[in-house]
């Protein structure tokens, strides 16, 4: 089965006026109540349910919002594009890819989010070109998303990825942390082949090096000559001789989905590096994104 | 004797190279010299001393309880300031510090101790601590030579040659505190200039709250009531026709109770890879004696000496410095161990005590010669290397050679003048 063929040209709402989400959810709901005659304000808590968790919009304005709802075997889109970007968790978006499903997620259905992701990331321009519900089909359907197929890593991760080489300074490896929001980076060459990593961890131990774990307590310092000199300290230092080498966290972005998050609850690891069959990084899987874009996707 | 002889020279050879952990090496030797039948099973039991091996375990448990109560950290911290944070002087008190400390605990127990605050305090002085750690290597080196439990191989003698707690006091501690000051002086001529600091500096050192080290007070005062009856014990254990081990076994299982310690947690930090390190040698060793090596080696030896006991102990201090600072000096004195005991049977009514004195002074001596003399050394350098100060096998030889060439001819003259 393809993702186009999930869709129908009445349930594609383009270049629609529409003020706010709420407007939109009740538009949405109304439209998959009188096709599939399910209780419209049933649709409508399922989609404000999960609202309130928020969610991630890409960097293409576009966005995924979904509801579940109980005893129902099936999976419902409805596109809509807003003739101007309104407001969904604290960020604007004009394309909501919107799908209603039931309580216990499919593969088929993660399959279904990770295409919608794909669109996003890959056919953004293209879709935006479109002029009506029927160009639209016919682009998607042109895409060939196929939702049957296991669902590979590659298809739940974003495309944004941050890594530092050998020689970028630990100063530098603490602002990207900091800017980024990240706690792990990895480490590459210059043809980002994967060498290693670089963690939070290995950035605060600047401060406290590994002689300080033989001191019982520290409690007697009031202050402390490496915490002080942290600034300058990260500037005189390199990725190199800090990152862990030969570090195991990595997996193959054609490994199955499901198998990224045995590994990560098996070895209590909160991150992984998902590289490509030449071992280039292609992006950072972490246990909040398994949450995110599998569990509660 | 060739199996026996070429097993443990095999096992020698890899413990010394430390490509593979020593303690594998010396468990593997002896299950083979069992299983060719060097020895019976009974025979290689008989060869394990337990004194020493008691007298280890207890000693280590002892040492880990009263870690515990922050109580060795606390008077390093303490004397750093009573000091007003002047670096030579901190040098110079957690020189004799360490010598002090590694006399009651082990060496490397009390490294790992005072090697960290050493590299904090000179990273607070803004100085290297390189001079800091070089004269805790030489202190604990030095220091351990004291007492009958500062050092492996004075247990190991002290339980073979039956030489008291008392006897190493009498007779090895006079030298040691002639070589003390001596070393401090070398220390103060070769760092003195290297090691100035502003006043701000210095008083970052004072502005430490050293009184938050002790954690359990309550156990610290048990502790020192058990110590001080251990110390106590072993004084008198040679005149109450003690153990220094039964001692050491009663005030360790004595702490554990008073300081309601659970045993599992205590016994799981007790070096159990050590422990079977000295059984896996013992019972080698063990080969050797009964396959006839030792008596071989021993005649060869009292020829060369002429059963000359001056001779034999002349030669021994040199000849034991020289091959501990090279390669472990545990196995080095475990094997000599025996052939002294035959030396001695061979000699008759002679007294042999200058010989034990010889080897148990070359070989703890021995230990400052090279970065690799000593396990404690070379935890300190690994130490160091992390905290971004390398020190190099040839760059750690430019102190430890005047070190290791003037204690090892002060105790060489002492010998002389006291026994001879």
């Amino acid at each position: 089965m393809e993702l186009s063929h999930l869709l129908h040209k009445d349930m594609i709402l383009w270049e629609e006026d529409i003020k706010d989400i709420r407007e939109l959810y009740s538009k949405v709901s109304s439209m998959i109540s009188s096709k599939y005659k399910i209780p419209k304000h049933d649709v409508m808590d399922a989609f404000l349910k999960r609202d309130e968790l928020g969610y991630m919009v890409f960097p293409d304005k576009s966005v995924i919002p979904h509801g579940r709802i109980e005893n129902f075997d099936d999976i419902i889109i409805v596109i809509v594009k807003t003739t101007k970007p309104i407001l969904i968790s604290k960020d604007y978006a004009d394309i909501f890819y919107c799908i209603l499903t039931s309580n216990s997620g499919s593969n088929r259905y993660l399959r279904t989010l990770a295409s919608f992701a794909r669109i996003s990331s890959e056919h953004s321009e293209n879709i935006r070109k479109c002029t009506n519900s029927t160009e639209l089909i016919a682009f998607i359907d042109k895409c060939k998303l196929e939702l049957d197929n296991v669902m590979q890593i590659k298809d739940i991760v974003s495309d944004t990825v941050y890594t530092v080489k050998m020689n970028d300074t630990i100063e530098t490896v603490a602002d990207m942390m900091k800017k980024y929001n990240i706690i792990f980076l990895p480490v590459v060459d210059d043809k980002n082949h994967y060498l290693g990593k670089i963690d939070v961890l290995d950035v605060i131990k600047i401060i406290y090096p590994e002689y300080m774990n033989l001191i019982s307590d520290i409690s007697f310092l009031n202050n402390l000559r490496a915490f002080e000199e942290f600034d300058n300290d990260v500037k005189k230092t390199t990725v190199a001789d800090h990152y862990k080498k030969a570090d195991k966290k990595i997996i193959n972005q054609n490994e199955n989905a499901v198998e990224v998050g045995y590994i990560l609850a098996k070895n209590n690891w909160h991150h992984i590096t998902v590289v490509d069959d030449d071992k280039k990084v292609v992006a950072v899987l972490s246990t909040r994104s398994f949450l995110n874009n599998i569990l509660r996707v | 004797m060739y199996v026996a002889g070429i097993i443990f020279i095999i096992a020698y050879v890899f413990i010394a190279s430390e490509k593979v952990h020593k303690t594998l090496v010396a468990l593997f030797g002896a299950s083979l010299m069992l299983v060719l039948h060097v020895l019976s099973q009974d025979q290689a039991f008989h060869h394990i001393d337990f004194n020493v091996i008691f007298l280890l375990v207890s000693m280590m448990v002892l040492v880990k309880v009263v870690e515990q109560t922050g109580i060795f950290e606390f008077i390093a911290i303490k004397l750093a300031k009573m000091v007003k944070g002047e670096p030579f002087a901190i040098l110079l008190v957690l020189f004799f510090l360490t010598a002090i400390f590694s006399a009651i605990l082990d060496n490397i127990t009390t490294v790992l101790l005072i090697a960290p605050l050493s590299i904090l305090l000179a990273r607070e002085l803004r100085i290297t601590p390189i001079p800091f750690l070089l004269a805790q290597i030489f202190a604990s080196n030095i220091g351990g030579t004291a007492t009958l439990i500062g050092d492996p191989p004075n247990i190991m003698i002290g339980s073979a040659a039956g030489l008291s707690f008392m006897d190493f006091i009498i007779n090895v501690d006079p030298l040691v505190l002639i070589e003390m000051p001596i070393i401090a002086l070398l220390l103060f001529l070769i760092f003195r200039k290297k090691m100035t600091v502003s006043n701000q500096d210095q008083a970052r050192i004072m502005a430490f709250d050293d009184k938050k080290l002790i954690k359990n007070p309550k156990l610290l005062k048990k502790s020192i009531w058990v110590m001080a009856a251990v110390i106590v014990g072993f004084v008198i254990h040679g005149f109450v026709d003690l153990e220094a081990a039964t001692i050491a076994l009663t005030g360790a299982s004595l702490l554990i109770i008073m300081g309601g310690i659970d045993p599992d947690e205590i016994f799981k930090k007790v070096e159990w890879s050590s422990i079977f390190f000295f059984i896996g040698l013992f019972i080698m060793v063990g080969g050797l004696v009964e396959t006839g090596v030792i008596g071989l080696l021993s005649g060869k030896m009292l020829a060369f000496t002429q059963g000359d006991i001056f001779k034999t102990a002349k030669v021994m201090i040199w000849f034991s410095g020289v091959f501990s600072a090279i390669v472990d000096n545990i196995p080095f004195v475990a094997t000599m161990i025996p052939l002294i005991q035959d030396m001695g049977t061979q000699l008759g009514t002679q007294d042999i005590s200058p010989v034990w004195w010889a080897l148990s002074l070359g070989s703890c001596l021995g230990g400052n010669g090279t970065l690799i003399g000593a396990s404690a050394n070379i935890i300190v350098v690994s130490m160091a290397k992390k905290a971004g100060h390398k020190i190099s096998f040839i760059s750690f030889l430019k102190y430890s050679i005047p070190v290791f060439i003037i204690t090892l001819a002060i105790a060489y003259i002492y010998l002389i003048i006291r026994y001879f």
